[in-house]
């Protein structure tokens, strides 16, 4: 709690190794201060947070096992790289061989004699990458570290986190950027005012989403419709096409099951998913915290429309 | 993925990258140009201005003349310059959020401050003799010039001088920790800064202004006149604490500072 504001309310999960995990949610959902909550920078004020069982401050060498970028920004602007490097290596009992290998690792090898201040956004984040790397962790907590970055950093962040995920670590990133989270993680955790509204793989969360159907045409479409309807399913005309129907309720195989059994041809049976963006936006609709006042009236009207709709899966 | 359990780097760890990143830090290598310069030119400059009035000195002046203990006016910059460097070394925590990258390779937080407190004594003990040294050998040419005795022909039999240069040594880390203990409260250089030059000058202000029963009982207690207390100790000043009073005093005022800076680091979300 931060004075009478519930920052985080009864969050509980678990995050496993080998896979990349997206942290979600829109701005003041919890993201940060669940972040560091897990890292010992908040104390909550009920529950606990521990990594590999254990708290932060009890891990024996904590660099060298959890690797954490929260702010890239927070590197002090008078030191050089190799010089921030340096002191969070002898401080962490990390090598100090290590500096360069990571500087070379995140590409600012010839960077390292240039003093923090005159870095971009994108080479600070490279560099706190560096810093949650140092320690060669088991464990990645990055919060937002594309931010800044061009198109070549992000492919590269990209590559980075799939291939510390298959090497076995753990890798917990938290973004905004949906787009980025629907190509890098594997599961993702979606928070709205401090709760958690959904878990899971990319997959379940995208196909709980509303936006999910299948579209089925068929040359004897209002035979298929009622028979969809009476199997439990929803169906909708498609605006953009005559005959071709949405249904939502049943798979695309159970549908093809159906139709076979009823000795209806199909002409088209596709599975559309919703995007990330889509499922994220049904997820989170009524726990934005902040938005513009137009975009708010809006929402609320679109909100009024969907009713009591799905609002996410729980593990 | 498995891995060897991982060698806990020790409080020496810890020290040793605070010290770097104190070290690194542009404003550091500042005030370790400016201290010597800056302390050596003044001593120089107020030993010349003795040196020019030295013509109407009694043989009596000329005895009481303490070449040992003159360098210590460079005191005055260093004093200050080392509180700037206390400062800093809590301050530079809260600029652009370091704190919080330091206690994620620290968790520990009293392990953190400790670790400041080592690196700003001993800084402050080191820099503090340097630069006493410095203007000690500057000053040098400048008495034998006006005839005035050099250290060579100090009288340490009566131990006053090297009891007052080891008290002024010894109190050295006193404000600049002081000021670290500040900065880590207030988060602010600034206000740290400000709070600290307010103790150690205010008392003297404010003794002029308030009943002598105020200063001789109540100022006094406070950090500067306690640590003047120690370090003009066998001088003929009259209104210090004895030694007896002053050490529990100023040992007090230091355990205030840095046990609330402690209080505050290990409560308060970083």
């Amino acid at each position: 709690m931060y004075g009478d504001t519930v920052a985080v309310d009864q969050l509980t999960f678990d995050v496993t190794p080998g896979v990349v995990t997206g942290f979600l949610g829109p701005n003041g959902s919890g993201k940060s201060t669940t972040l560091r909550l897990i890292v010992g920078l908040d104390r909550p004020s009920s529950g606990r947070a521990t990594i590999g069982g254990r708290a932060l401050r009890d891990l024996a060498a904590p660099i060298r096992e959890v690797g954490v970028l929260l702010d890239a920004r927070a590197a002090p602007a008078g030191l050089r790289a190799r010089q921030h490097l340096a002191w969070l290596a002898r401080a962490g009992g990390v090598p100090a061989r290590r500096v360069d290998e990571v500087l070379a690792e995140v590409g600012l090898a010839d960077l390292g004699g240039r003093r923090v201040g005159g870095f971009s956004l994108g080479m600070l984040q490279r560099l706190g990458i560096a810093a949650a790397l140092l320690g060669d962790p088991a464990v990645l907590i990055l919060d937002e570290p594309v931010n800044g970055l061009d198109l070549d950093g992000v492919r590269w962040v990209r590559g980075l986190l799939r291939r510390c995920a298959a090497e076995g670590r753990t890798v917990v990133v938290s973004s905004h950027l949906l787009s980025e989270m629907d190509q890098t993680a594997d599961e993702v955790l979606v928070l709205g005012r401090g709760r958690l509204l959904a878990h899971g793989s990319v997959t379940e969360i995208t196909r709980a989403g509303a936006g999910t159907h299948i579209r089925v045409a068929s040359p004897r479409g209002p035979e298929l419709a009622a028979a969809l309807r009476a199997a439990g399913a929803c169906v909708t005309p498609a605006p953009d096409a005559d005959g071709v129907l949405l249904v939502t309720g049943l798979t695309a195989p159970a549908i093809g099951d159906l139709a076979a059994g009823r000795g209806l041809a199909l002409h088209e049976l596709t599975e559309r998913r919703a995007t990330l963006e889509d499922a994220f936006l049904e997820l989170t609709g009524d726990t934005v915290e902040y938005q513009a006042v137009e975009r708010r009236a809006v929402d609320w009207r679109a909100i009024g429309q969907q009713g009591a709709g799905r609002r996410g899966v729980r593990p | 993925m498995s891995r060897a359990p991982a060698a806990p780097p020790g409080w020496t760890a810890t020290v040793a990258g605070e010290w770097l990143k104190l070290r690194a830090m542009r404003g550091s290598l500042v005030i370790a140009c400016l201290g010597p310069l800056l302390g050596t030119a003044l001593c120089v400059l107020l030993a010349v201005a003795v040196g020019l009035e030295s013509d109407g000195w009694s043989q009596q002046d000329r005895v009481e003349f303490d070449p040992l203990l003159f360098p210590l006016v460079s005191g005055l910059v260093s004093a200050v310059l080392l509180v700037v460097l206390g400062v800093r070394g809590g301050a530079c925590e809260y600029r652009a959020g370091l704190v919080r990258l330091t206690l994620t390779v620290t968790p520990r937080r009293g392990r953190v401050l400790l670790a400041k407190i080592v690196v700003i004594a001993v800084a402050s003990w080191v820099g503090f003799t340097v630069v006493t040294v410095l203007a000690a050998l500057a000053a040098q040419p400048v008495f034998h010039a006006y005839g005035l005795p050099d250290v060579t022909n100090a009288d340490l039999a009566a131990g006053r001088e090297v009891r007052t240069l080891a008290a002024d040594i010894g109190l050295a880390p006193v404000f600049p920790l002081i000021g670290l203990a500040l900065a880590v409260l207030t988060r602010s250089a600034a206000g740290a800064l400000t709070s600290v030059l307010a103790l150690l000058f205010a008392p003297s202000i404010a003794g002029g202004l308030l009943p002598a029963w105020w200063a001789a009982h109540m100022l006094i207690y406070l950090p500067g006149p306690a640590t003047d207390s120690l370090s003009l100790t066998g001088s003929d000043d009259v209104g210090l604490l004895s030694p007896g009073v002053a050490v529990p005093v100023v040992a007090a005022w230091l355990a205030l500072f840095l046990g609330a800076a402690h209080r505050c680091l290990q409560r308060r979300d970083a």
